[in-house]
């Protein structure tokens, strides 16, 4: 019993998110690599330093805009998909179930 | 005054005026007029010290008198000739004529002193180059103060000579303390020297010779310690990034793994968790991660079972790369060595082998499927199986409970608790035992490997009958909550609104064991009542017949409320349902003679387990001659013989008289 397509698409977005908060890890300590080669004296690095910087903040960027983005989704769903944060969610119908699935036992001892 | 001395001193020794000393008051000047009052506020509990040695202060400005003053005669006074212009003779120069002068030619130097510029910078060239001293004279002439006189309004040339008097005690205090610091510096070596400059309170509290200066080398590092310090730096500094990069790196990768779980575990939760389960935020106690619960108990359902929290934390396994369902229950169990929670009730009939005046086992309730471990490989892991199993483990304890629950009361009726986990019921043939068991291997291979019996099917409807029941107990739950939700799930309430009475047992009361019991007992009395009835009634009057009445009231009516919640009517409904099973047993019997009438035995029960009998004997005549009741079965014998002796037989005799 998967859940629906917009959980989905939620749960894969916010996996994009961590995947870009985590690739702001690695270009930043690309970046402290490339300034220890220019610390070295390459000066060749500078160029590719310029490129990790700009990677770093790109994808930070692109992270904090996602998550703003589902932000909205979440407050747009508030009482409507979802319930009201401060609701819980009860465990009803459980009596109905087990009352079917006993019904069904007897069923199948009856015949 | 002891302060004059050193800088008189220094003035004659050092003309040149090339290397002035530590203390040379022209030196410190700049920074105290720059002072601001609250400097000088500081300072002035120490002007009490310097005030004795006011003298100080002249020498103190940067007085062209105090340089001029310095030079020998013979330079100074063709200075001043020249300064007065040629054809002057230093001996004409009088006091009186030099103030008519000053007085006259006010105007005069403050023009010079403006293309000049500043005076102190007139002052440090002075200083600095004796070699051009030909214009200085003419400030002599005309000193600052008396020039802007002229210009500057009272106020501000008051203004102007506080702040000059500050800036000038200010120095006064500097200088001093300096000289002290050198006194004390000098006392170690030269005592009398030190003593005559060092003031009172400086003798009164610090004792001489208690400071020390050493005069340290200063050693130029060599190129190649520059070179080498340089390069340590560089390298700690290579260092430092590098172990910051790989820092960095190393939590990427780390978090890279961590992430990857994360995401399968989400993807699991959505492929599994429905939007029938209740799932909510809760801490895993064991790992002390965040994590997601998800709640199998009854609770909302209707139950009251409260010894099990029905809660369980939804955690990734990452061996096996599925979810599993931990209860919460299960975490503090293990924590005291409990382990196997996992119980289920087993119904199993005995016979009685009258004989020998014992037991067999003529049936045992099938196993849920649920308990028969993997039939496919690999469903036990499946998660859905595993919320079913939680879902029906929970069940079978509150089960059990409720059943030991409503034993308690029904020891009188052959029903006995015989420990924690076994409820026995006796009847005269066959005896009930429920019994909760854990889940092992053993248990369920005996059973699967145990042959049919013949009571096996009994043993099984009367486990499902219990479950279902446990659910109308359930429902009638949820309705009592709906009707009146501020009363809490475990206070009976005493509301009038909640005494709905089904036969006469109040809605909370636990109706499991009873209904069942009842049914097996009327079933039995039933068969007793037919063999008195054979052996008064049948045997002795000929002709006679016995046959079942269907009781009138027996139907059971719904009664017509005014429901207004569509919820409790359809609670109401499901659970009228059952009302045919949860009613008293009754059985009305009706036997009929030939001439004397008939006899009708009313046997029912006012707490399911016992049985009263209800004899009404109508004659022939239509008259009720007894109406009585009976809850010894010995005493119905004697009353039947009674009545058959009496009446039907003696009618019978009677008639036989008459005709």
């Amino acid at each position: 019993m998967p859940q629906p397509e917009f959980i989905q698409e939620r749960l894969e977005s916010l996996n994009a998110v961590d995947n870009q908060l985590l690739s702001t890890l690695l270009h930043a300590s690309q970046a402290v690599g490339t300034i220890e080669e220019l610390k070295r004296g390459n000066e060749n690095m500078k160029s590719q330093f310029e490129n990790h910087i700009r990677s770093f903040y790109g994808s930070l960027e692109e992270a904090t805009v996602a998550l703003r983005r589902e932000i909205r989704h979440l407050d747009e769903n508030v009482g409507t998909r979802l319930l009201p944060i401060n609701v819980n969610k009860k465990a009803v119908g459980q009596d109905n179930e087990k009352m079917r699935e006993q019904f069904e036992h007897l069923e199948h001892e009856a015949s | 005054m002891a302060g004059e001395e050193p800088q008189a001193n220094g003035f004659r020794s050092d003309s040149t005026y090339k290397k002035p000393l530590a203390i040379d008051p022209n030196l410190i000047r700049p920074v105290p007029s720059f002072a601001s009052p609250t400097a000088d506020s500081d300072n002035d509990h120490k002007d009490d010290q310097s005030q004795p040695s006011t003298g100080v202060t002249q020498p103190l400005v940067n007085n062209p008198y105090e340089t001029f003053g310095n030079m020998p005669l013979d330079q100074l006074i063709p200075l001043i000739l020249q300064s007065r212009g040629p054809g002057t003779k230093f001996a004409d120069l009088t006091e009186e004529s030099l103030m008519e002068e000053i007085m006259k030619d006010a105007p005069l130097p403050q023009a010079q002193q403006d293309s000049d510029g500043d005076l102190d910078m007139d002052g440090s060239q002075l200083t600095n180059d004796p070699g051009q001293r030909t214009p200085e004279p003419q400030q002599i002439e005309g000193p600052a103060q008396a020039d802007e006189d002229a210009v500057l309004s009272q106020e501000q040339f008051r203004q102007l000579k506080a702040s000059t008097v500050q800036s000038l005690n200010l120095a006064v205090n500097e200088s001093s303390l300096a000289l002290e610091f050198v006194s004390l510096l000098l006392s170690s070596v030269r005592p009398s020297a030190a003593n005559a400059s060092m003031s009172p309170f400086l003798k009164k509290t610090v004792p001489p010779a208690s400071l020390n200066a050493e005069k340290i080398p200063f050693q130029k590092p060599s190129s190649d310690e520059v070179l080498e310090r340089s390069l340590i730096a560089k390298g700690w500094k290579q260092r430092s990034l590098e172990e910051s990069r790989t820092l960095l790196k190393d939590s990427y990768l780390a978090l890279e793994k961590s992430l990857k779980k994360e995401h399968s575990y989400w993807s699991k939760v959505s492929h599994n968790i429905s939007k029938k389960d209740v799932v909510f935020k809760m801490k895993d106690r064991e790992t002390g991660e965040k994590s997601l619960g998800i709640k199998y108990g009854y609770e909302d359902s209707g139950s009251t079972y409260t010894q099990e929290r029905g809660i369980a934390v939804l955690r990734h396994n990452s061996k096996l790369d599925n979810l599993e369902l931990v209860p919460a229950d299960r975490q503090q169990a293990n924590a005291l060595g409990k382990e196997n929670n996992e119980k289920f009730v087993r119904v199993r009939i005995f016979t009685k082998i009258e004989e020998e005046d014992d037991y067999i086992l003529t049936g045992e309730s099938h196993l849920d499927k649920l308990l028969i471990p993997n039939q496919v490989a690999g469903e036990q892991n499946d998660f859905r199986r595993q919320i079913s199993r939680l879902k029906f483990f929970i069940f079978e304890k509150d089960l059990m409970y409720q059943l030991k629950r409503e034993s308690e009361n029904l020891i009188s009726y052959g029903v006995s608790i015989e420990n924690e986990n076994k409820i026995t019921i006796e009847f005269p043939t066959e005896k009930l035992e429920l019994e909760t068991m854990h889940v092992n291997d053993d248990v369920i291979m005996n059973h699967q490997q145990d042959a049919p019996k013949t009571n096996d099917r009994k043993a099984t409807l009367v486990l499902i009958m219990l479950r279902m029941l446990l659910v109308v107990i359930y429902k009638k739950q949820l309705r009592k909550k709906l009707l009146c939700p501020q009363t809490s799930i475990g206070a009976s309430a005493k509301s009038p609104k909640v005494h709905k009475v089904v036969g006469r047992l109040q809605d909370n009361e636990v109706l499991l064991l009873r209904p069942i019991i009842g049914k097996f007992k009327h079933e039995s009395y039933v068969s007793l009542l037919k063999k008195i009835i054979k052996g008064f009634v049948l045997d002795v009057v000929e002709g006679s017949s016995v046959r079942k009445v269907e009781n009138p009231s027996n139907t059971v009516t719904i009664k017509d409320e005014v429901v207004y919640d569509n919820h409790i009517a359809k609670l109401d409904k499901e659970i009228h349902l059952f009302d045919k099973i949860l009613e008293m047993p009754r059985s009305d019997l009706l036997v009929e003679t030939p001439k004397a009438g008939t006899i009708l035995f009313l046997l029912q029960s006012s707490n399911y387990c016992n049985a009263t009998t209800g004899v009404k004997y109508t004659n022939g005549a239509g008259e009720t001659l007894f109406d009585t009741s009976f809850s010894n079965f010995k005493e119905l014998e004697d009353f039947l013989h009674f009545i058959v002796s009496e009446y039907v037989s003696g009618g019978q005799e009677n008639g036989v008289k008459y005709e």
